[in-house]
């Protein structure tokens, strides 16, 4: 067991064991990566706060559970992508329907498309804050996994893990959650178009 | 495997780029890539298009978040084993009300008390105000000439026609004085 994965299990005992204080440095150890994590999906702080803490508070009722078969954060993450997405699903920000089914749509017009890398010009933030608006364009079920493996750089068997998918899922997936995203980003900004 | 052709390389690109090939399939895929340029083409648009994966800046924590989060996950019980697999949702259990909510809805509750109390004493002060500038039947009268009893109007009528050198008029209690 890797340090930290020895110190979060130790943390977790001592949780259980009805250390305040103990769960309080499980939750300043991941916290910030929560955050950054809930962030893809809206904007909106007090949201992404009260989803975060919506987490945690899971995390801790189920404790118990935890088997230590996966590292602490592997096991929360989880807890937090199924928050988000039931907290989305409850806003009625759920984008895919019967009539646009993203495992069986066809393959949209922009596969092919070239696309550029961002201007070298753009500041790190107008690249994100771009690509956070084309992300918020795309079903849910095509945002998580650009979130899981581009941001979180998942390999794709942690990602068919966490969503109870298999690989071969999970790479078409992502290959129409790809193409999707550079359909919209084409749409909203063409002048990235190569050859535009 | 030494040669591939584009319509087996292409499916593999995206795998490639996420480095998820095994050098066995990587190998053949490079080498084909070095030497198909459409498909390096289609290749260097999955690359352009992962630098648009950037993350912006670090979301800024509540200094206190974690403090608070323990504090409320301690006061709301203790631990205990679930049923259901750490995938599943409750969907039978309320979400816990957050604590930033919790302080909200202790102010609202305090500012609609101080609302219910301050209608109370406009609506007290309004009846208050409304009672004491109400005028008396006194006040209404139409005629504002002082009062005086019968007798004093007699007397006073009888000065009258004396001063008027008329006859005198008999007091309504006598109807027959004066007659013939």
């Amino acid at each position: 067991m890797e340090p930290r994965s020895a110190e979060d299990a130790s943390l977790v005992q001592e949780t259980l064991a009805g250390g305040q204080a103990s769960f309080q440095l499980l939750v300043e150890r991941y916290q910030d990566r929560l955050f950054a994590l809930v962030r893809h999906y809206t904007k909106d702080p007090a949201l992404i706060e009260d989803i975060v803490q919506e987490t945690f508070l899971k995390a801790f009722r189920r404790l118990e559970s935890f088997q230590h078969e996966s590292s602490f954060y592997t096991w929360i993450y989880r807890i937090a992508v199924n928050t988000v997405l039931d907290v989305m699903k409850r806003r009625g920000r759920s984008p895919v329907t019967a009539m646009e089914d993203p495992e069986l749509a066809t393959g949209p017009a922009a596969v092919d498309t070239r696309v550029m890398a961002p201007d070298a010009r753009l500041q790190r933030e107008e690249i994100a804050g771009i690509t956070h608006a084309v992300l918020a364009e795309l079903p849910e079920i095509f945002r998580t996994v650009l979130v899981m493996r581009e941001f979180e750089e998942m390999a794709y068997q942690d990602i068919a893990d966490m969503l109870g998918i298999s690989i071969g899922t999970v790479e078409s997936r992502l290959f129409r959650a790809r193409a999707r995203f550079k359909e919209k980003l084409l749409q909203r900004h063409p002048e990235f178009g190569e050859g535009a | 495997m030494g040669h591939i052709e584009c319509s087996d390389a292409r499916p593999l690109v995206p795998s490639y780029l996420d480095g998820e090939l095994s050098e066995a399939q990587a190998g053949p895929l490079r080498r084909h890539l070095l030497d198909c340029q459409p498909c390096r083409a289609g290749a260097q648009t999955g690359k352009n298009l992962r630098r648009w994966f950037v993350a912006g800046e670090p979301v800024a924590v509540p200094r206190d978040f974690a403090s608070r989060v323990a504090r409320l996950a301690f006061q709301g019980g203790t631990v205990t084993a679930p049923a259901l697999s750490d995938f599943e949702l409750v969907p039978a259990a309320p979400p816990p009300r957050p604590v930033r909510r919790q302080e909200e809805t202790k102010i609202l509750q305090f500012v609609l008390r101080l609302t219910v109390a301050a209608a109370l004493v406009a609506l007290l002060a309004s009846v208050a105000i409304r009672s004491l500038s109400r005028p008396s039947t006194a006040e209404l009268r139409a005629d504002d000439r002082p009062t005086m009893s019968l007798d004093q109007a007699v007397e006073r009528l009888k000065l009258i026609n004396e001063q008027a050198g008329t006859a005198p008029v008999s007091a309504p209690n006598a109807p027959n004085e004066g007659k013939p």
